[in-house]
């Protein structure tokens, strides 16, 4: 009886939520994260500068368009990952596109030395 | 390859001139502070935060001074512990030094700092020293609360009960004392109240140290003893002591049982001769004690007036500045952000890298970058199987930390928890070189 009630409550209410919460997220928008913070925070598990000590990927000397390609499918959940996924939501896609630039120019692939 | 300073300051040079998609204007920093200011920073205390704020103000400031104040000449990683109660490490493989400050022109301070001056701006220290500053960072991490347990002193805890927390160390005793314990003995584990730092680490030493027994004492047992009635993946440590850890002779029983809950969870007094602590509402005899007691900031916190009545250090979450006492930054487990903000070591290192950068601009009286901090958090069920937990924070419109709702959270139960133990290694490596390289 009463998961009967609390079901027949709980569309209403889910509805309302949302009704409620989308105008609400769209008045206010996150800004931009700055570039170099989002990157430094990928450098405390990938590696200083992209360069890891372990079995987590480097990223350094990565195309430009593989990182953008590859935390945007992360993000979607079309990439397997462990714990990616979970990051890359919190990423928006003008951020994402952003970060692979900056990895590209902080970390070449040759330091031509 | 190892990335030498070289590198590291030249890969921070091409910052500055580069144009980036999406950035906004104030984003790009001047690479040194204006001219006029010649105190630069001084941090107090070289952990995660602390060495993380000062290699991040040399990348981007390469004329700056930096004086980084440590009463200890070697540090305890506290996130590598986990490998000695696994047998993997010994505590030396964890224990790491100071050199690789001075290679990066930052000034390392072998002392104990005592008094901040606000007014001054200075910081005095126990061998007589005052430093200047334009900003200070204090970093202290946290400090026990030893009167919290009756029976408990500093004394005890270090030769007799260890914590085992934080960097000093005493993992490798509390490891001798399991392996010295008889075949059928009890590892009490005692948690204090949120909140404490490395929130899921008792739970998963409760974990490992069942492993260890497992293999060689499978009919002893291990009671945690905690004072809040749920903890940090909780289902997934649960899930695991269930199925994992049964207790020899029992169907159904775990090797590990949980009292939570401050009336049932919380240690209220030991009698060192007998090995008793007592809760509100039961006493339980152990082997061995591990008994980490409630914790507030650091001393040096407390003693210049950071903290408020929570015992922790209120902190602006854009610059980290204490809302207490101005240009003083708190960083690490003593600062609270005005939200429930992880004490880890990888969220201490990020929320360091944008107070570093917020420092800089304030340096050049430029507005702060909009931050974005992450906190990535593994543990381990057994050596070779990892759960983590991710949460991405930012700023909502009014300037509140706020942890983003639609990312973040816990792995799959049924994913690759032998592939996030590899990753939980991977990130303690990573970690450590970029805090100790």
């Amino acid at each position: 009886m009463r998961m009967a009630m609390l079901y027949q409550l709980k569309w209403p209410l889910i509805s309302l939520f949302c009704v409620l919460s989308a105008p609400l997220a769209a008045a206010t928008p996150m800004p931009a994260a700055d570039t170099r913070l989002l990157a430094y925070n990928c450098f405390s598990c990938h590696g200083e500068n992209g360069t890891s000590q372990g079995r987590t990927p480097s990223l350094r000397g990565l195309p430009v368009n593989y990182l953008e390609l590859t935390l945007k499918d992360y993000k979607a959940g079309t990439r397997p990952a462990t714990i990616m996924q979970r990051i890359a939501a919190g990423l928006s896609d003008a951020e994402i596109a952003a970060i692979a630039q900056f990895l590209v120019s902080e970390s070449p692939a040759e330091k031509g030395e | 390859m190892a990335l030498n300073r070289r590198d590291f300051l030249k890969l921070s040079g091409s910052v500055a001139g580069l144009s980036l998609a999406g950035c906004v204007e104030e984003t790009v920093i001047k690479p040194e502070p204006a001219p006029e200011l010649t105190s630069g920073v001084v941090i107090i205390g070289g952990g995660f935060a602390g060495i993380a704020a000062a290699k991040q103000l040399r990348r981007h400031a390469p004329k700056l001074k930096i004086t980084l104040i440590e009463a200890n000449p070697r540090y305890i990683a506290a996130p590598g512990m986990r490998w000695v109660l696994s047998g993997q490490r010994s505590q030396d493989s964890i224990t790491y030094q100071y050199n690789h400050l001075r290679e990066y022109g930052i000034d390392f301070v072998l002392d104990r700092a005592q008094a901040i001056d606000p007014v001054a701006k200075t910081v005095s220290t126990e061998g007589g020293k005052s430093f200047p500053y334009d900003r200070l960072i204090v970093s202290p991490g946290i400090e026990f609360d030893f009167t919290a347990i009756e029976g408990l002193t500093p004394e005890i805890s270090r030769t007799r009960f260890p914590h085992a927390w934080r960097a000093d160390g005493q993992i490798d005793l509390l490891f001798q004392q399991i392996q010295a314990m008889p075949s059928r003995g009890r590892v009490l584990i005692s948690v204090p109240p949120r909140p404490f730092s490395a929130v899921d680490a008792p739970y998963e030493r409760a974990s490992l140290i069942a492993h260890y027994l497992q293999q060689h004492k499978p009919k002893a047992e291990i009671v945690l003893l905690d004072a809040n009635e749920d903890f940090p993946k909780q289902a997934l440590f649960e899930a695991s002591w269930k199925k994992d850890y049964r207790r020899r002779g029992y169907r159904r029983r775990s090797m590990i049982t949980r009292h939570g809950g401050a009336n049932l969870g919380t240690v209220r007094s030991v009698d060192p001769n007998t090995q008793v602590v007592m809760t509100d509402s039961e006493e339980f005899k152990a082997d061995v004690l591990n008994l980490i007691p409630p914790q507030r900031a650091g001393k040096i916190a407390v003693t210049a007036g950071l903290t408020d009545a929570s015992g922790w250090c209120p902190v602006n979450p854009r610059t980290w500045e204490s809302t207490l006492i101005a240009n003083v930054h708190v960083l690490g487990d003593a600062a609270y952000p005005g939200a429930p903000f992880p004490k880890t070591a990888f969220a201490a290192n990020s929320a360091a890298k944008s107070c570093a950068q917020a420092i800089i601009a304030l340096l050049n009286q430029r507005t702060p970058p909009e931050p974005i901090w992450i906190n990535t958090s593994y543990s381990l069920l057994s050596p070779k199987h990892g759960v983590s937990e991710a949460t991405v924070y930012r700023l909502d419109a009014q300037g509140r930390l706020v942890a983003m709702p639609d990312a973040g959270g816990l792995s799959d139960p049924k994913g690759k928890l032998a592939l996030e133990a590899v990753y939980a290694e991977s990130w303690y490596n990573n970690l450590i070189h970029e805090t100790f390289q």
